[in-house]
């Protein structure tokens, strides 16, 4: 991916056992109704454009979904799986889909969730996260832990300060 | 690879507009000190719907004492507060008691005396004069922001009651079988024209009684003085 020119768009299949890396710089836009890959990392952009369901990662991979870059959700449902839980990156937004984790999701530093749309999965702050609902708000229907601010927001799980 | 253990230290979290969507959400605070930077603290910067439950740990083998304040919520002006905890959860305590009455409104979670002292409220360890001084000060107020000291019955409130239990309580600790009588502005647990001396050259008149028509609002000395 790295050697053509951004944006990339992934109009119709892809469908790799590997993990997919994309390279500070880079964005990639999925529009097509396939989109697997076998982890997901990297400082770059990726956004999903289409309510579709995806899912990303594996059930035996550690180091599966490990993103420093952006998600853009969008309207899509995607279905995050990481062996001890997903890394999100600096920014992460929906707009209207849903973003789902079995072993939770972590942010780091000053990292980002925005947006409307419905998170499910345990979410850990860290030490600076912010969730920053918009529009119609977001939804965290997991426990929520760690340090940061939630704004325009409604939690139906536990909260755990510090 | 996340870093998705449970907290377990102090931290802040701002809450904004924020709706606790569930009666079965528990809201975790931990307390490991005395000192703000020792445990967790919850930010209310915008109108909050609130819901389920709180509980309070202690962490770090920290043993709360008597006298301690814990800033577990922080209210920024103009914040719309709405629903409430359906149960506090509080871990025991070696010594004193919890006091969770203003926890919503200063956001101070207190340890208080599990017996209330009467003589100390002036200052000192005698039951005097000083006391009900003092008691006047900080009349028909609510507990907080007035200390939970003088709220003797523990009714969050400080006004007749209290004066009412002090009577009885300096009374007996001053070696009185029978309460002081309202009056006794002297506390020699008589009501004798020495009172009534007392009273006349301590009287002012409220300002509103020479306006004829308006209610009268009645002067601490008054309300301590009506023999009833």
């Amino acid at each position: 991916m790295d050697s053509r020119p951004a944006p990339y768009d992934v109009d119709d299949v892809l469908d790799v056992a590997q993990t997919l890396t994309i390279a500070s710089g880079i964005s990639a836009t999925v529009n097509g109704a396939t989109f697997n890959v076998g982890g997901l990392a990297g400082a770059g952009n990726l956004s999903f454009t289409e309510s579709r369901n995806y899912g990303l990662g594996k059930a035996t991979n550690s180091e599966g979904i490990s993103l420093t870059g952006t998600l853009g959700v969008g309207p899509a449902n995607l279905s995050l799986v990481d062996a001890d839980g997903v890394d999100l990156g600096s920014s992460t937004t929906l707009a209207g889909g849903t973003l789902g984790s079995l072993t939770g999701f972590a942010l780091d530093g000053d990292d980002e969730i925005s947006g409307y749309g419905q998170l499910f999965g345990h979410l850990n702050l860290g030490i600076y996260g912010t969730i920053a609902g918009s529009g119609k708000g977001l939804e965290l229907f997991g426990h929520v832990s760690g340090t940061g601010s939630i704004s325009d927001t409604t939690i139906y799980g536990n909260v755990d300060v510090g | 690879m996340a870093t998705s253990t449970w907290a377990n230290s102090a931290g802040q979290l701002t809450l904004t507009d924020v709706v606790i969507g569930s009666d079965n959400t528990v809201v975790t605070l931990e307390i490991g000190g005395a000192d703000s930077s020792m445990h967790d603290t919850i930010t209310l910067a915008g109108d909050t719907t609130l819901a389920g439950n709180l509980e309070v740990q202690l962490i770090d083998s920290f043993l709360p004492q008597i006298g301690d304040t814990f800033s577990l919520f922080s209210l920024e002006p103009e914040v719309a507060l709405q629903g409430d905890f359906n149960d506090i959860l509080l871990p025991d305590l070696a010594t004193g008691l919890w006091d969770a009455s203003g926890l919503l409104t200063s956001g101070n979670l207190l340890v208080i005396s599990t017996t209330r002292d009467p003589c100390s409220l002036g200052g000192d360890t005698s039951c005097n004069t000083a006391d009900l001084d003092a008691l006047y000060t900080v009349f028909n107020t609510s507990v907080p922001p007035t200390d939970a000291l003088f709220d003797l019955n523990a009714d969050n409130v400080v006004g007749g009651a209290d004066l009412t239990e002090w009577l009885s309580l300096a009374a007996s600790i001053n070696g009185y079988k029978s309460l002081y009588l309202r009056g006794d502005t002297d506390l020699d647990h008589d009501v004798d024209t020495l009172d009534l001396t007392g009273m006349i050259m301590n009287y002012t008149a409220p300002p509103a009684a020479a306006q004829p028509g308006l209610p009268v609002t009645p002067t601490a000395m008054e309300t301590q003085t009506p023999w009833t």
